[in-house]
């Protein structure tokens, strides 16, 4: 006698969902044997524009636009590629603003998903007291860049605007107080029961699954892989200023949680050591050229490892610009993991694999 | 678990951290980012700021009543978008002479209203600028 | 370091089931490049755990109307990366549905007409 399967929708609309995101579970008694997605909801073409509207020179400033919460690390990726392919070189006071600006904003990008995570396990007063402390990180944004979400900052050859004294030592006071505050996170996440100690044992992934579906970011770090692509690339000087790689061992959701709050500890350590030995010099270099020939890039987003191909022809309209965003290349990790859990932890789950649709569907 | 049971009884006697805006002010950092300002005598009519911007909110287009500048040959007139413009700064940077001819102020871009025809007549202008 | 490395479409499932290892490389992802009006160019794309730089890609070149294999067996991550393929160009690749970004009413195979 066979048993009967019900499919149920966790829509593109539900109540607990940040992104647009349509899954379908075939579900019996409770548990999820089968799983079906989809995910274009917000396709925009934007490969297509940056080969046939825009020159190479203002591509930056339409690929921050794929996304709010990662939108440094896109506009640097390509800029770097395009870098490779032109003569000149970048002065290292420019590499250091560009370091502290990719670690600012995985700070901020952190703090949010942490914050969806306690909403989704029913401590709303948690959420509230993390989006104000995250605060603290967006005013400094805003006075050393002028925006608070999409910093215009990078252009090929070098950085916009400098940095004062006054703005520096605003940035030390201001991550002086969010790392009290993130110590008093990881007291509360390591001791409270309505919190995070519920979540073990839930949403996990092995090390052989991690390997086999090629899991990247904090997924994978958090299930066992000492893998992250700041150690494996050298375009920036990372080793200069601390960097530490953060890895775990259980794989469940309560293992990433502290894989994340490790990261923002560790990327105040390395902001306050960029501010202490900035080198002088300019900020903007003239490079000569046009684009011509192929190269690939990769670097480290929040949410895990973003690529960026490029090939030109020496005209002022490239060739191909493929991107190749984190979530992209995690969705077979996600079908896997919801096989065999229950419905009801469904929405806990894909809280915290951190889902970023709008870089997805670009 | 001690921890937060203090800290939610301290919570209660605190102020919310909402600001009422536009009762009152917010105090906006140096630097902020405003609308392109543009001096007309200083200007060379060199055009690198309309070939630089990305999305195309300068444009120059040909008039009967050009302003009486010597370097104005073609008889070329200067239109702004201030709903297109993105604030980045690059036709700042792009010209040779930045704080005569074209600066970045401080101020705050106006509402597009219904009445002032705001799309419309852009779309004019970019229809001009095609047709040559 | 970026190493190319030609093959043909009947010995390409081969040739990257003798070079793959699950604990030393790591699949990036697949990728299309338009040549002219009937070759596109498709290219698997590979980088090492451990070492600095070093990325590799198996590359080979195809017709509109050819299949191109697929490779879900040895890479169980790359069935996203079909689909967007089958969308983006219209060539077929075996056992993948259409229908990951574009609706039946919208522009099909849009990057199959640019960069000529």
């Amino acid at each position: 006698m066979s048993k009967k399967t019900i499919n149920i929708p966790l829509g593109s609309q539900h109540i607990s969902l940040l992104e647009p995101v349509r899954f379908k579970f075939e579900c019996e008694n409770e548990k999820i044997i089968g799983v079906d997605s989809d995910v274009g909801f917000v396709h925009r073409g934007i490969e297509k524009a940056c080969v046939t509207k825009f020159k190479y020179d203002a591509i930056p400033y339409v690929v921050a636009r794929i996304c709010g919460l990662c939108a440094i690390t896109h506009s640097l990726a390509y800029t770097t590629a395009v870098e490779n392919l032109l003569e000149g070189e970048v002065t290292l006071k420019a590499k250091y603003l560009r370091m502290l600006l990719v670690e600012l904003d995985r700070i901020h990008s952190h703090m949010l998903c942490l914050s969806h995570v306690c909403e989704n396990g029913g401590f709303e007063a948690m959420f509230m007291q993390i989006m104000g402390d995250r605060e603290y990180i967006m005013d400094i944004q805003e006075q050393l860049t002028g925006n608070r979400v999409q910093f215009d900052f990078i252009t090929i050859g070098g950085v916009n605007r400098d940095i004062t004294n006054e703005i520096a030592n605003n940035i030390k006071k201001n991550l002086n107080i969010v790392k009290l505050k993130v110590f008093e996170y990881i007291e509360e996440f390591s001791s409270n029961w309505s919190l995070s100690l519920k979540f073990q044992n839930i949403g996990k992934l092995t090390l052989d699954e991690a390997y086999s579906y090629n899991a990247i970011g904090p997924l994978a770090r958090a299930a066992g892989i000492f893998t992250d692509v700041r150690s494996e690339t050298n375009y920036l000087p990372y080793e200069d200023i601390g960097y530490e790689i953060q890895v775990g061992k259980a794989g469940d959701i309560h293992a990433r949680n502290f894989i994340r709050l490790n990261e923002i500890l560790n990327s105040i350590q390395m902001c306050q050591n960029i501010i202490d030995g900035l080198p002088q010099g300019d900020i903007i270099t003239k490079l000569k050229g046009k684009p011509n020939g192929e190269s690939i890039v990769r670097l480290e987003a929040p949410r895990g490892e973003l690529m960026y191909y490029l090939k030109g022809e020496g005209k002022s309209i490239l060739n191909r610009v493929r991107i190749k965003t984190p979530t992209f290349s995690c969705i077979p990790a996600f079908m896997e993991v919801f096989k065999g859990s229950n419905y009801a932890d469904a929405p806990a789950i894909l809280a915290s694999f951190d889902p970023c649709l709008s870089c997805t569907a670009k | 678990m001690k921890v937060s049971i203090k800290k939610a009884f301290q919570n209660l006697f605190k102020e919310p951290q909402t600001i009422d805006y536009p009762v009152s002010a917010i105090d906006k950092p140096k630097g902020y980012r405003g609308i392109i300002e543009y001096g007309e005598e200083e200007c060379i009519y060199c055009l690198k700021c309309e070939k630089v911007c990305p999305p195309g909110a300068i444009l120059f287009i040909h008039t009967e009543t050009p302003s009486l500048n010597l370097k104005n040959k073609k008889s070329l007139e200067y239109n702004y978008n201030q709903h297109l413009c993105i604030y980045c700064g690059e036709c700042v940077r792009a010209c040779p002479k930045p704080d005569e001819a074209l600066w970045q102020s401080e101020k705050k871009p106006t509402i597009g209203l219904k009445e002032d025809r705001v799309n419309d007549s852009w779309f004019e202008i970019e229809q001009l600028k095609n047709s040559k | 370091m970026i190493n190319k490395i030609r093959s043909t479409l009947n010995t390409i499932v081969k040739d990257i089931d003798k070079f793959y290892d699950e604990k030393t490389y790591h699949f990036l992802t697949l990728n299309g490049v338009k040549i002219d009006e009937d070759t596109t160019e498709i290219q698997w794309i590979f980088s090492k755990y451990n070492s600095i730089n070093e990325i590799t890609i198996l590359y080979c070149l195809v017709d509109q109307d050819d299949m191109i294999p697929s490779i879900t067996d040895i890479l169980p991550s790359a069935t996203i990366s079909q689909m967007e393929i089958v969308d983006m160009f219209g060539i077929s690749v075996e056992d993948t549905k259409k229908g990951l970004y574009l609706d039946v009413d919208s522009q099909q195979m849009p990057l199959s007409s640019c960069g000529i």
